[in-house]
């Protein structure tokens, strides 16, 4: 017979049972939809997250921090000694790391947790603030879109604006933002520069007002950085960001300032290599020193061992959901099968062989499936462009634009469809054997 | 000369397992040469329709041998059911016909099943419809039409592949005398131009009347007419 036959004729005696052929198409719908979807999130958030190392050029560097407790196993911190080491990282750290061969740079930074959100100059929204402390360094390391560095030594309020929030304040220009101010809101209770403290005889209601009270901080850009979507950071001046971390008190012999970053040390200190090459060798070298040392080398490492088990468990729901669809097709053929007993027969009777019978009933199955497969397939690509849109969208909003989720790459979709049919045809073998069995009586 | 269309030799046919085990055909022996008419008669559960299942190729005996123009049948299905398909028509008492086809469409199944064109496949079942006296119905779904009428579509399609032997079991069976008589008039005017080998299972002896050859089985055994 001839294939054009085999098509016509299975889809005759589909449409012989439309209602019951529409909801086995429904369930594989379902099942198809929810392979794409869950495929393709597993699949692109992993490519989202290690295309934001790789976008950053970051896989040639190691950030160094004091604490290298924690170490190997599946779902571990990525520092990679165990070292216990009580010393702070600070400026004489900078200079031992300086000195490891192959290394290229050694930038302290430190997290200005205090500034805690900003506006833009003219916008009314308030957007989450990532502030670093840098140091003269990273000066060399950023280069920038628009405007220049600040001194880093400079404790006037000056900052460099990370080029991913560009994005969220809907500016196309970055030369624009040159010269605009930025209004930092710090967390309650901020007693660093610009905060109004509380005498030492003030009473408790005051002091428990103060405690509540934010402070707000005015800070030009001076400079937006070049590094695209992927820099979603507000780089201070390490001299400015130590009045910042420098908490102050009234006490009766007068205001006492504690130098919090003199105190702690750094944040962490990210060392860069001449070459990824070199990421290894230094680490190794850092961990000596008994420092922590993070490489993003390793980072992806863990996010592919990661996403290989969450890119398992939501593949294995869909296989679930694409079994029982399965089951759907056998029972859906096996009463086929039970209700064309005398058309079987008659196509056997007529000179059909078994070989015949089975073919048609597999085609049956493959037209359900791929009609199904293919709805399927184009619902879990809109509604993973849905999802991305919505994630983009909440990141944006917060100018934490760096996460950029891909599109659902084609071959998933492909690949989506044929384990459908696979699968479908697999669940028509049993039916069709049934069929071609029928004796003709 | 005439030729030999089936050499039938001590078919044994039994269904079931074990003590369940019911032999249906004893050791029949059977010839039918080519342009016979023959009719099998005999009581219900004689094994009329089980011999004409087993001499159309449908089903294989579990003993004997079975020559088709002389040569042994094929072991494979494939080939079996290709010989099916070149060389032998079936009808049935309950016509079996696909009730959402169309009388042509029904008519051209043999015809698809041996890769025909689909124009070839149009021409030759609307000639057949029209021999059949069913010119007017070929775009008619088979549910639609009625005994008579569905019985001459199945005959019909019996002829597509122009078999060398026409197998009808109970053919007027399902039907009243008036188009029993038309059915059987068809099957006469078949194997008169045609010179088609036509055997007719069937319990009317009217029916049995109008062939060259009674063939009566009793209790799974040809009681008369074997040669």
């Amino acid at each position: 017979m001839k294939i054009i036959e085999y098509i016509t004729t299975a889809t005759r005696d589909i449409a012989t049972q439309p209602l019951r052929c529409l909801l086995t198409i429904s369930a594989v719908t379902l099942s198809s939809a929810l392979l794409v979807t869950l495929v393709s999130i597993g699949i692109t958030t992993r490519g989202a997250i290690v295309g934001h190392f790789e976008q950053g050029s970051t896989l040639s560097s190691i950030v160094v921090s004091a604490n290298s407790a924690v170490s190997s196993g599946f779902f571990s911190s990525t520092v990679q000694q165990t070292q216990a080491n009580a010393d702070k990282l600070n400026d004489e750290t900078v200079a031992k790391l300086r000195d490891i061969p192959r290394v290229t740079s050694a930038t302290p930074q430190v997290s200005v947790w205090e500034l805690k959100s900003f506006q833009y100059e003219g916008s009314p929204s308030s957007y989450v603030a990532t502030a670093v402390a840098t140091t003269q360094d990273s000066l060399a390391q950023n280069k920038l879109a628009a405007g220049n560095w600040f001194d880093t030594t400079s404790q006037e309020p000056r900052v460099v604006l990370g080029n991913g929030y560009l994005r969220a304040l809907g500016i196309q220009d970055p030369q624009a933002a040159v010269g605009k101010k930025l209004s930092f809101t710090t967390v309650a209770g901020y007693r660093g520069i610009g905060a109004e403290i509380p005498s030492w005889s003030a009473d408790k209601a005051t002091r428990s007002a103060f405690e509540q009270k934010k402070t707000s901080l005015e800070a030009t850009i001076v400079g937006v950085t070049e590094q695209s979507l992927t820099d979603s950071r507000i780089y201070l001046p390490m001299g400015w960001g130590r009045q910042i971390e420098s908490p102050r008190a009234s006490t009766p012999s007068g205001e006492t300032t504690v130098d919090n970053i003199e105190k702690n040390g750094y944040t962490n200190i990210v060392v860069t290599t001449d070459s990824q090459d070199a990421v290894a060798s230094v680490a190794e070298s850092i961990n000596q020193l008994g420092f922590g040392a993070i490489t993003y080398q390793k980072q992806i490492e863990q996010i592919n061992q990661l996403s290989l088990v969450m890119w398992i468990i939501l593949g294995a729901v869909a296989l679930i959901s694409l079994i029982s669809a399965s089951l759907g097709i056998i029972n859906t053929l096996l009463m086929s099968v039970s209700e064309q007993k005398a058309t079987i027969q008659i196509w056997r009777a007529s000179g059909a062989s078994r070989g015949l019978i089975k073919r048609l009933y597999v085609l049956q199955a493959v037209i359900l499936s791929v009609i199904g497969a293919s709805i399927g397939a184009a619902i879990g690509y809109i509604v993973c462009r849905l999802i991305n849109n919505r994630i983009e969208s909440v990141l944006s909003a917060q100018g934490l634009s760096s996460l950029q989720l891909p599109n659902v790459p084609l071959w998933i979709i492909a690949g989506g469809i044929m384990v459908t049919v696979g699968l479908a045809m697999l669940a028509a073998i049993y039916p069709a054997h049934v069929a071609a069995r029928k004796i003709v009586d | 000369m005439v030729m030999t269309i089936v050499d039938a030799h001590n078919i044994i046919k039994t269904f079931g397992s074990g003590g369940k085990k019911t032999t249906v055909l004893h050791d029949i022996s059977l010839q039918i040469a080519e342009h016979e008419f023959i009719a099998i008669m005999g009581p219900s559960g004689s094994g009329k329709s089980t011999l004409v299942k087993i001499l159309g190729l449908l089903d294989r005996a579990q003993k004997g041998d079975i020559k088709l123009y002389g040569s042994p049948l094929p072991k494979s299905d494939k080939a079996l059911s290709k010989l099916r398909n070149e060389t032998i028509g079936f009808v049935f008492q309950d016509y079996r016909l696909i009730p959402h086809y169309s009388a042509l469409d029904n008519v051209a199944v043999p015809l698809k099943i041996a890769g025909k064109g689909r124009g070839y496949q149009k021409k030759r079942a609307a000639e057949l419809l029209r021999l059949v006296g069913l010119g007017e119905v070929l775009d008619q779904k088979a549910g639609q039409l009625s005994g008579g009428q569905q019985q001459r579509v199945g005959i019909a399609r019996a002829l597509a592949m122009q078999p060398k032997l026409l197998i009808a079991d109970e053919p007027t069976g399902n039907l009243d005398s008036v188009t029993g008589a038309t059915i059987m008039k068809i099957l006469r005017t078949i194997h008169a131009k045609l010179g088609t080998t036509i055997i007719i299972v069937t319990h009317s002896p009217d029916v049995a009347a109008q062939t060259n050859r009674i063939i009566t089985i009793r209790d799974g055994k040809i009681a008369r007419g074997a040669a």
